[in-house]
């Protein structure tokens, strides 16, 4: 199993390399800027707004720009005196006096990707862990809710599906579960606003909490009215796959030997349905661990959007609009990562939950 | 010892009396924000609203503005605004400024507020090594010497009369606290714990805190040299103004803007209209300071040139085969039913242009009459320049004869007009053009492209015709950077259009350069500018927007202007 996992992870290096220079080569090839998106006036002068993209090395070559990502640029312009002056400089690649003006530029102070430092938002003007540190808990907070609902709902209905095969409830179930796969997800959203937030009232019209004049938001428990609207457009999608994924599963598994044994043996059909059959068509729903992680993220982008919710989904959003390149790779490189470890661990429960398979 | 603890206890009841009798418990207002998080809320690093809409509260200015003419004015001893300047002096050659600040104004850990911090935030914005984009002020300042602590002298490079404008671009810091903290390296202005957490500041607010994407607090600084009612003053992050105009009338936050008809549909605009008069809020509407225009590109398109080499001599950029015409474009001006496009596209919500600027802007010459609808004087103009209908088909495009200025005689007169995607009003603004323009026999091509590739082409001067609009226009009519070949530089000047006209660039000079800076000179000599302007046609004057501020009944005192919220800020109560 260990040596598993390392060869998984080994081999997800070469994936996670692609997908970082397959995602800045298509942010780069993007027109325009984020200079040109936040500093286009006609009191600001082009040269300024040069001067501009020069300090966030945009005005780079691509592959200057993705090095400097990848490694950072301590290593391409530094300084041995101590004086706050670059002296020294790999070659071409970083002349200690690029612009030609007579005075040698600034030593590098990013340390890249690969030593961990994810560089500064444009427009944030802060690191981006920062960025990530003060968003990560409310995508976690949404996720975590629209997994748990989705599983608490979904995999009892798909059982109860297929107990009930070809009954009201299995065909009101499924024509449920088309209908919320079906259902944009952000038009659910903004649906479910106009109706519980504008005309009932019941319900804020986005956001995460009410924070005071001190920037306190009171606990989770005191705000979980801000919860549900999102929460359900999350799950409803979720929900609509497990159910029809157990249901799957749970009518096979009625169908072998051991379940008409038990029913033999005169058990009832509560523990037969959901003690004998349940346990062992939850096998393929931990398959679907890795693809829900990824929805998540999918997903927070457009419901954090829709709700206002603080989260990294939003975050994704307005960066990737606004061309902040640093926060955006950012969150590739996060999400990249979930996704691969959410495929490994959906293996690795296979393989716990049906000692039969082995990983090899 | 029984008396003494009585005395004592008078003592601390009389003193939290006291207390309680000095503090202001104005409420909390409570705004909304469309754009996000702040990016800085270092007032020399600002260039949006978000910005700007919170170190307005926080940070002194060099003088104020009127909020009524939006011209610089002195400021009065027991000012609640953070202008510093009782006094300026112009020098006879127009090369010196002399400021007389406020002596009663401190930073809110006492500290008072002088000429050296203007000095220090002057330099650190003059030494580039921040990511300041207010570097405007630098083409017409030499120097700034902090005479005394009440005494400013500016150095110009040259008589400027946008100077005063420039030099009032940035908000103030504190030098005695960021100075430590840059150890004389102003590019680490850019890296301020800071520029996020403000703690020294100067306004009728102190920072409060930033919750990411959530809200932005200021709470009421006790130490302002003024009393300051409203306790605090929360911006709530709100995703679009739809959203917001719907908290605002749930009760969830007290105030709430529309700027421009773009986002608001007009139906929204009426209820509150209708609503306001009911006396369910308070609204406040106004001619927003940006206006929506279409671009012509007047040089040759395959070839695009700076207008200026680098000795500062014209450059023959070519002419656009159709818009190199003034008489094309004075009959495309005329071939356009403005009623249709603001009553249509804009759905009433804005009023016709006649030239560069808006009402809203003491520049603007409002007694210019703008162009009218007439497709007779049109069709005329085109056929003298050369374009005719050749098969009396006016299904089919005009097309050029050997008379045409500049296309190929059986040229089809068909050009390309881009605009931004998403922006509703464009959107259906260049749809009634494209109509009514083949109406008369031109071809448009209208296209609606994603914004960054529309300033790529924009300011690559690739284009024929591009709609886009101005917003938050400067105070300073001066739009040299626009129409002069100054600011016609391919890839970044503003002049994309390629207009060149010697008088305007005479005029642009003049105004810039009048002895004096008689405002009222300065205002003639602009309104001249403008009836050029008018008359060229380099841009096809569309519409500026209206604008609304709301707020509920329970904010009080609330006394608000164009681009001016909230005039008395100090004053405003809120009740619960």
């Amino acid at each position: 199993m260990i040596k598993y996992i390392i060869r998984r992870l080994v081999q997800s290096i070469p994936t996670l390399f692609g997908i970082t220079f397959l995602s800045y080569l298509l942010l780069w090839l993007a027109p325009g800027s984020v200079v040109e998106r936040l500093y286009l006036a006609p009191n600001i002068k082009a040269e300024t707004r040069a001067r501009l993209a020069a300090q966030l090395g945009i005005d780079d070559p691509f592959h200057i720009q993705y090095l400097r990502w990848l490694t950072g640029d301590d290593w391409l312009r530094w300084d041995t005196d101590g004086d706050g002056i670059a002296d020294q400089s790999f070659g071409l690649l970083a002349p200690l006096d690029e612009d030609g003006d007579g005075v040698p530029e600034p030593p590098g102070d990013n340390y890249g990707i690969l030593r961990g430092d994810f560089g500064r938002s444009f427009v944030k003007k802060q690191p981006v862990t920062e960025v990530f540190i003060a968003n990560l808990p409310a995508t976690l907070e949404l996720g975590i809710a629209a997994v748990l609902t989705s599983l608490a709902i979904g995999i009892p209905v798909g059982v109860i599906s297929a107990v009930t095969k070809g009954r009201l409830f299995d065909n009101v179930a499924r024509v449920m579960a088309v209908i919320f796969d079906a259902i944009p997800n952000f038009w659910l959203g903004y649906i479910l606003l106009y109706v519980f937030g504008v005309l009932l009232d019941i319900v804020p019209l986005g956001g995460r909490c009410v924070p005071n004049l001190y920037g306190v938001c009171p606990s989770l428990f005191q705000r979980l009215i801000y919860l549900p609207l999102p929460t359900i457009v999350f799950a409803a999608g979720f929900v609509a796959l497990f159910s029809r994924y157990v249901r799957t599963s749970t009518l096979e598994v009625l169908s072998q030997d051991y379940i008409r044994t038990a029913r033999a043996k005169g058990l009832s059909p509560r523990v037969v349905n959901f003690r004998h059959a349940m346990r062992n068509a939850m096998i393929p729903v931990a398959t679907l661990l890795g693809p829900i992680i990824t929805n998540v993220w999918a997903g927070a982008i457009v419901i954090e959007t829709v709700f206002a919710w603080p989260g990294v989904g939003r975050i994704a959003f307005t960066s990737a609009i606004q061309q902040d390149y640093p926060v955006v790779m950012g969150i590739v490189i996060l999400a990249s990562i979930a996704t691969i470890l959410g495929f490994l661990l959906s293996d690795i429960l296979y393989v716990l939950i049906d000692p039969r398979i082995r990983l090899d | 010892m029984g008396k003494l603890i009585r005395v004592l206890f008078l003592v601390v009841f009389v003193s939290l009396f006291a207390v309680g009798a000095s503090a202001q418990e104005g409420g909390i207002l409570i705004g909304t924000n469309f754009g996000g998080d702040p990016t800085t809320i270092n007032p020399l690093l600002t260039n949006n609203t978000v910005d700007l809409s919170l170190t307005e509260f926080l940070f002194p200015n060099i003088y104020n503005i009127d909020p009524v003419t939006r011209a610089p004015m002195k400021a009065g001893r027991n000012d609640q605004d953070n202008g510093l300047a009782l006094d300026w002096t112009l020098s006879e050659d127009g090369l010196v400024y002399t400021f007389t600040l406020r002596d009663d104004v401190t930073w809110n850990d006492g500290t008072p507020v002088t000429a050296h911090d203007y000095k220090f935030t002057f330099d650190a914005l003059a030494s580039g090594e921040t990511s300041s984009p207010r570097g405007s002020v630098l083409q017409s300042v030499e120097s700034v010497e902090a005479v005394d602590d009440t005494t400013l002298v500016v150095n110009l490079k040259l008589a400027s009369c946008r100077a005063l404008d420039e030099l009032n671009d940035f908000g103030i810091l504190p030098k005695h606290h960021i100075e430590p903290l840059i150890a004389g390296d102003f590019a680490e202005i850019d890296n301020l714990e800071y520029n996020k957490h403000p703690d020294v500041t100067s306004g009728v607010f102190n920072f409060g805190a930033l919750v990411a994407d959530e809200q932005t607090s200021m709470i009421r600084n006790d130490n302002h040299w003024m009393p300051v009612s409203p306790e605090g003053y929360i911006l709530r992050n709100v995703p679009d103004q739809l959203v917001g105009i719907e908290q605002f009338l749930a009760g969830e936050v007290n105030s709430v803007g529309t700027a421009g008809s773009a986002s608001v549909p007009a139906v929204r605009m009426q209820e509150f209209r209708d609503r306001a008069e009911a006396g369910e809020f308070q609204i406040y509407e106004y001619v927003d300071d940006g206006l929506t225009f279409v671009g012509f590109n007047l040089a040759d398109r395959g070839n695009p040139v700076n207008g200026l080499d680098e000795d500062g001599n014209p450059v023959d950029q070519g002419n656009h085969h159709f818009f190199g015409d003034i008489r094309v474009r004075q009959a495309l001006a005329q071939a356009v039913n403005y009623v249709d496009i603001i009553e249509g596209a804009a759905e009433g919500e804005g009023i016709q242009v006649n030239s560069f600027g808006t009402p809203a802007l003491w520049g603007y010459d409002s007694s210019i009459e703008p162009w009218e609808y007439n497709p007779e004087a049109a069709l005329a103009l085109l056929a003298e320049a050369g374009f005719v209908d050749h098969d009396d088909d006016s299904s089919t495009p005009l097309v050029a004869t050997e008379d045409a200025l500049y296309a190929e005689p059986g040229t089809e007169f068909a050009f390309e007009l881009l605009t931004n995607s998403g922006n509703l009003v464009r959107e259906a603004a260049g749809i009634v053009i494209q109509d009514q323009l083949g109406q008369i026999g031109i071809a448009v091509d209208f296209q609606t492209i994603e914004f960054g590739p529309l300033v790529t082409f924009l300011l690559g001067q690739d284009f024929d015709a591009i709609m886009i609009g101005f917003t938050n226009l400067a105070q300073d009519t001066d739009a040299r950077n626009v129409f002069t070949p100054v600011g016609d530089t391919v890839g970044g000047g503003f002049n994309f259009v390629s207009y060149r006209n010697d008088r305007v660039t005479e005029l642009y000079d003049q105004a810039l350069s009048l002895p004096g800076c008689d405002f009222h000179e300065r205002q003639a000599l602009y309104h001249e500018i403008s009836q050029i302007l008018h008359d060229d046609v380099p841009w096809w004057w569309l519409f500026a927007p209206f604008s609304m501020y709301a707020e509920s009944n329970a904010v009080q005192n609330w006394m608000p202007y164009a681009e001016t919220r909230y005039a008395n800020m100090a004053n405003i109560a809120i009740s619960p």
